[in-house]
């Protein structure tokens, strides 16, 4: 069976209808992914809409049973990397409710919260490639080969850089966290005598 | 197996891409070692957080100004203009044959029509004169009718649907 990705893509060459439905197929993913990338719901708007004509535009390139989720990545990696360095992305001010929870308790939503609000300050902080495979892997789930696929390495290199980009994040979370504790624990301390 | 070469290979073992023997020896060196145990538990943890970051929907106007921006690059493909001459074309003879059918073999028709009566105390004499117009028809003036309200069909469906395009590629 002809995966749906290569019949639309094929279709999308001639009818404006399919293209458009390849967009519906994927606009999701893309749009979650470029809000992470940016921090800023307009700009992965606006990044998503360029990503889709860049798509488009290049569509005779793409060579027909190759993976399209790699290629249509490539380019969104590339205009989002434009993009940080044009503006620096921000940490978004809008509360997000974590995505599928059940809690009942408050106190088991407030840390989640707090953890996310931290997870998506780190991530807008790292280094936008490294934050870029950690979405790719994590995010949007792609497999190893589609990762390297789209950013043009070798597997093992895709790996290796996820890993370091993994232990960058787990610094930048823990290692803050380690740090304010270590203000708290100060805090509590009793103030020395000025006498 | 060491907490260096443990620390090295918990990544692998969280992923899933260790050996069994691999695997085994990162559990049993992770049950007797706090240190590598708080380890993966962290590295655990964020991964499941960033799975859990919220999803949102992309507005649906990204279909719209995508296809806004590319519908000039969008022209008919030969194949499509071929067709689109055939079914035009088809459609201009449709109408031109099923014009003289019908102007020629209306004559009898029209008298038909002329003689309706209108009734207003008897509602089935209108019927009863539309029968007699449809008898009075001839085959021919029939499928004249048929003709153009089937080329009339084959106009819309044209107009509405936009077969076959390709893109600009410069």
């Amino acid at each position: 069976m002809v995966p749906v990705d290569d019949r639309l893509v094929e279709a999308a060459r001639e009818d404006p209808q399919a293209f458009a439905d390849l967009i519906r197929q994927h606009q999701d993913h893309l749009y979650n992914f470029l809000y992470r990338m940016t921090g800023n719901r307009e700009d992965a708007e606006d990044l998503a809409q360029e990503t889709f004509v860049r798509v488009f535009r290049a569509l005779h390139r793409f060579r027909a049973g190759s993976p399209f989720k790699p290629w249509l990545y490539k380019i969104a990696v590339n205009l989002a990397i434009n993009h940080y360095h044009a503006r620096k992305p921000t940490a978004p001010l809008l509360d997000e409710l974590p995505s599928g929870s059940t809690f009942t308790s408050p106190e088991l939503m407030a840390e989640l919260r707090e953890t996310q609000r931290d997870l998506r300050r780190a991530l807008l902080e790292l280094p936008e490639q490294y934050r870029a495979i950690l979405l790719l892997r994590h995010l949007n789930e792609l497999s190893y080969e589609d990762i390297a696929g789209t950013l043009e390495v070798p597997v093992r290199t895709a790996k290796v850089r996820l890993h370091r980009a993994r232990k960058m994040l787990q610094a930048r979370m823990f290692g803050a966290q380690k740090a304010s504790d270590h203000e708290l624990r100060e805090s509590e301390r009793p103030a020395p005598s000025l006498s | 197996m060491n907490c260096g070469k443990a620390k090295d290979l918990l990544q692998a073992y969280l992923d899933g891409t260790l050996e069994p023997t691999g695997r085994l020896a990162v559990e049993g060196h992770v049950a007797g070692c706090p240190g590598c145990r708080g380890e993966l538990v962290q590295l655990e943890r964020l991964l499941l957080a960033i799975e859990s970051l919220p999803r949102f929907s992309a507005p649906e106007r990204v279909v719209a100004r995508t296809m806004a921006a590319i519908a000039p690059r969008f022209r008919p493909t030969p194949r499509s203009r071929l067709v689109g001459w055939a079914i035009n074309g088809g459609g201009l003879m449709a109408v031109l044959t099923g014009l003289i059918v019908v102007l020629t073999s209306a004559g009898e028709a029209g008298e038909a029509l002329a003689g309706l009566t209108l009734d207003q105390d008897n509602p089935f004499a209108l019927i009863d004169s539309l029968l007699a117009v449809a008898a009075s028809m001839e085959l021919t003036f029939v499928a004249g009718m048929a003709l153009l309200l089937s080329a009339g069909y084959l106009t819309l469906v044209q107009l509405v649907t936009t077969p076959g395009t390709e893109m600009r590629t410069s």
